[in-house]
């Protein structure tokens, strides 16, 4: 072992009958807690974090100020437009849905699969996954019209003497993506209710102390508590597992159950569950590399966590790709030549672009992982996932748009044109999430301070060099 | 156990004195804590409890934990959730609002399965968190052991093992000896301050009177939309309520004459207006109806040289146009009840319930109103007038009646004619005119 010279911080170097550290340089129990508690409790935030929470700021004052432009005004202000009535809305909606999809899967599917690389990066993810389902819930919200009446959603007693229509797709999806919100949020907050506790018990203020206290509920890292605690976070893991990929499934379902060429295909649930997981990465990816930098915590999130992420991509990315092909041989093999139509118009019709954005930034940009420097260069990395970001962006644009452009009547066919309060909306939305996650870098624990100790050898001062997953 | 109880008597001490709670030790590492762990257990304590950054593996048979009964709590969730779901969708869909959708039936198993799904895990993510906590006795802001010094380090690097002092077993001395005995970094006194946990008494009176006065605008707001008003109420949301549309005699600037209202287009009819049949449409004879001016027949009219129209005068159609049956007679009984008993009342004498209120007001104050009572049915004019004018009465009205063709088709219009004429029957009847059983049951009841 000692002829073999390896450098202490790559991990990405695979040795055989060992496993790789998934904290690389000399860290302690403690070394990791002060680490990651540096930006919650440094009294001075690097100025780079000010200067992005202003960016961010900025665009959701001006996501806002579109908002009462909608409410005071009307759904008119949108592109919407016969026959394309579910333009941008919705096309954003089913984009942050699907973002929100990493979070979950690494913390829940990737627990049960005992990948241990998840407690690196679960926090982070988690909490990206709640603020993306805001960012998705925002959308049909405003897109119903009447704001005031979105509890008309859910099942209550009213004086109308009306109920919902449980049979239909959009009524599931009203139940998927609230209860895929809520136990997504359950699980954020039952992860992190140890590392609250930590921070409460480093706490040098009275204002923190209280907060941090309050949050953590009194947890005292008894082992009476901590055998339940695991139990119910394996009980959470596995519910939510299934929870996860049926979300995207109903949200297909609003396409799929319906009957239009081009959305009324079986592949969907699949289809967008991939996608959702794929895009979903990206944008983990995509927040990771500047967060780690920023927090300092290089040693914790490493490259091979980061590489892993990109192996993830790669697979997700092929599948997208192989479903967008089986769409085609469908429609072909199927010879409904309505659904012929459908894909031919996609491709070659007028939105070509859109589609041919579409694959090049989804099919064939995740290839390049295939490549080791690819996987392990952040800032190529970053590049690869904005991409990703854009083409799966354009993929729910194409599903929605094309398919209602061309109506059943030729004479009602339209071409969709986005407005200025559309644009301003979508990259609104990202200074609402990007707010959402620099406020939570600054106050919650970006690491899962305990899961990451679990994972971490017991004496890692004592061997520097090389440090190995503690196999239970 | 005894000596345990003299060294804590339960005093109820006005105020409250630290007392000891029990001793906490802190270990270098996990081997070392599983091993104080075991013996701990093997020396028959039962109140103790390891204190741990991270959940350490093997700890729980080390201290003789019994696996939780949680997974029976998140499945008892799970079932909640799926009959509640499917008690919902039963009870909305197939039982209390019922409608037919895409050909689905009412109550569709298949198309229930995602809500159901969803809400079984939502019912069973509540049940895993509410019931991990609720059996660790989380919340528990306040707790002895936090008192300890050094415990500030288990929720980052410190291992700990506390021994509280409700063990049978626990003896001041003796499991302070056993502790130290087990190789711990440093062991610690746990002092409970016995500080109040109590709610400070005036937060109580305090909550009643905040949640009083929060009521108040709430009550007022209740007050102010149940109370009556002269002037439209201030709307927040409008809804729909005021759209910008043109309703029935408005103006409007898009048109040259400024009418909102549209006349109808020359040449042209509207569908279900067009009668080829005019004795039906016009209640006059054909030929009659060709040579004169039509508004003569409007209310009021005047001839060309200024004296009033007298509408006896026309050729009016004298035998209803239709099939004279029960069905005609009951059709026109309900059209009649309808649309002119408010004013002529059900039996034709003009004691209409718009009447009597327009009569009672006009009778308080002289001079308010121009209304007149409207003439009985069955009075000698009208029952000579021929059905023809009657129709055309109800058609565009007469004097202060206003027409009701807009609102009453033709052939209803000739049921009610039919009808008037039974009411002026049975008006103006003498008893002799009646069948000998109807006269006899009469006069038996005058008797
Ligand atoms: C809004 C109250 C009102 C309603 C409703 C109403 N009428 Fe009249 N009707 C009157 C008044 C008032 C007069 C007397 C007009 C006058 O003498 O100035 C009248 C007069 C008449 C006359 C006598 C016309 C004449 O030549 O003297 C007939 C016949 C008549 N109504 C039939 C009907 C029938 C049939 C209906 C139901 C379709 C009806 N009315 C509905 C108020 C009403």
């Amino acid at each position: 072992m000692a002829s073999i010279s390896i450098d202490p911080c790559d991990n990405t170097l695979e040795t055989p009958g060992q496993r790789a550290a998934l904290v690389t340089g000399s860290n302690t129990y403690q070394s990791v807690t002060d680490k990651v508690c540096l930006l919650a409790e440094k009294p001075r935030i690097p100025p780079m974090y000010f200067v992005a929470l202003a960016i961010s700021v900025t665009w959701l004052i001006i996501l806002k100020f579109c908002i009462i432009y909608l409410l005071t005004t009307g759904v008119g202000v949108w592109g919407n437009m016969s026959p394309v009535f579910w333009g941008w809305p919705i096309v954003n909606f089913v984009f942050w849905v699907g973002i929100g999809h990493a979070g979950t899967l690494i913390s829940a599917i990737l627990f049960l699969f005992r990948q241990n690389w998840r407690t690196g990066i679960n926090r982070a993810a988690e909490a990206m996954t709640i603020f993306a389902v805001v960012c998705a819930g925002l959308f049909p919200g405003i897109h119903i019209g009447r704001v005031w009446f979105a509890y008309w959603l859910f099942p209550l007693p009213n004086t109308m003497l009306l109920w919902p229509q449980f049979r239909s797709p959009l009524l599931w999806d009203v139940f998927a993506v609230s209860t895929y919100a809520t136990v997504s949020l359950l699980f954020w907050y039952m992860g992190m209710i140890p590392d609250l506790a930590t921070f409460r018990d480093r706490a040098t203020s009275r204002v923190r102390q209280i907060f941090y206290g309050v949050l953590s509920l009194g947890w005292t890292g008894s082992a009476r508590n901590w055998s339940r605690y695991e139990k119910a976070y394996l009980l959470l893991a596995a519910l939510a597992t299934p929870l996860v990929l049926s979300v995207h499934t109903i949200v297909s379902f609003d396409f799929a159950v319906s009957q239009l060429p081009g959305w009324h295909t079986t592949i969907f649930p699949p289809y967008f569950v991939a996608g959702a997981v794929f895009s979903g990465f990206a944008m983990v990816a995509t927040l990771l590399v500047p967060a780690r930098v920023l927090c300092g915590l290089e040693e914790i999130i490493t490259i091979r966590h980061l590489e892993n992420m990109c192996k993830i991509m790669l697979a997700t990315g092929t599948i997208v790709g192989y479903a967008y092909a089986m769409e085609f041989f469908i429609a072909w093999y199927g010879g409904n030549p309505y659904e012929q139509f459908a894909f031919v118009n996609r491709a070659f019709g007028p939105y070509w672009w859109a589609y041919w954005t579409m694959v090049s930034c989804n099919v064939i940009s995740p290839q390049f992982f295939w490549i080791k420097w690819c996987r392990t260069t952040p800032w190529f990395m970053v590049i690869i996932c904005i991409f990703i970001n854009i083409g799966m962006w354009f993929e729910r644009f194409v599903i929605t748009v094309t398919s209602l452009s061309r109506d059943f009547l030729p004479s009602s066919w339209g071409y969709f044109k986005p407005t200025m309060i559309d644009v301003l909306m979508l990259i609104g939305s990202f200074g609402l999430f990007f707010t959402l996650f620099l406020l939570f870098c600054r106050f919650l624990p970006v690491v899962a301070m305990a899961e990451v100790k679990s994972v971490m050898p017991p004496h890692s001062d004592d061997h520097p060099e090389r440090v190995y997953d503690q196999v239970h | 156990m005894t000596t345990a109880v003299e060294e804590h008597p339960k005093v109820v001490a006005p105020a409250p004195e630290p007392s000891l709670a029990g001793y906490v030790a802190q270990f270098a590492d996990v081997p070392s804590l599983l091993n104080a762990a075991e013996k701990t257990r093997d020396a028959g304590f039962k109140s103790f409890d390891c204190y741990v950054p991270f959940p350490v593996h093997g700890i729980d048979e080390a201290m003789g934990i019994k696996p939780s009964r949680l997974p029976f709590i998140v499945l008892g969730c799970a079932f909640a959730g799926a009959t509640t779901a499917m008690a919902l969708q039963y009870l909305t869909n197939a039982f209390d609002y019922q409608y037919i959708i895409s050909g689905k039936p009412m109550f569709s198993i298949p198309a229930d399965m995602p809500v159901t799904f969803e809400l079984s895990v939502l019912f069973s993510a509540f049940g895993a968190l509410l019931g991990m906590l609720a059996l660790n006795n989380l919340p528990k802001f306040y707790n002895r052991i936090f008192f300890v010094d050094p415990f500030q380090k288990v929720t980052t690097d410190g291992f700990f093992l506390g021994i509280e002092c409700e063990d049978p077993k626990f003896h001041k001395e003796d499991t302070a000896q056993f502790l130290k005995a087990l190789n711990p970094v440093r062991v610690d006194e746990c002092i409970d301050p016995n500080a109040s946990t109590a709610f400070p008494k005036f937060l109580a009176p305090l909550a009643i009177f905040l949640l009083i006065v929060g009521l108040i605008p709430l009550v007022l707001l209740a007050r102010i939309r149940a109370m009556p008003k002269d002037v439209p109420r201030v709307e927040i949301l409008t809804d729909m309520d005021f759209q910008p549309k043109l309703k029935s005699q408005r103006t409007s600037n898009m048109f040259a004459d400024g009418r909102g209202m549209r006349p109808i287009i020359a040449g042209t009819l509207a569908r279900g207006d067009f009668y080829e049949d005019i004795p039906l449409s016009e209640g006059l004879e054909a030929d009659a109806s060709a040579e004169i001016d039509h508004s003569l027949l409007l209310p009021n009219a005047k001839n060309p040289d200024g004296t009033t129209v007298k509408l006896g005068d026309f050729a009016w159609v004298t035998e209803i146009p239709l099939d004279v049956n029960e069905e005609l007679m009951a059709r026109g009984e309900a059209r009649y009840n309808i649309y002119c008993s408010v004013c002529h009342g059900k039996t034709g004498k003009g004691d209409g319930l718009v009447s009597q209120r327009a009569m009672a007001l006009q009778k308080g104050t002289p001079g308010i109103g121009t209304w007149i009572k409207p003439i009985t049915l069955y009075d000698q004019p009208i029952r000579d007038q021929a059905v023809g004018q009657i129709f055309n009465t109800i058609t565009h009205g007469v004097r202060k009646m206003p027409g009701y063709a807009s609102q009453i088709p033709v052939e209803d219009r000739w049921a009610i004619v039919l009808y008037v004429r039974a009411l002026q029957k049975a008006g103006s009847a003498t008893l002799d005119q009646l069948p000998e059983e109807e006269q006899k049951r009469l006069q038996a009841d005058v008797q």
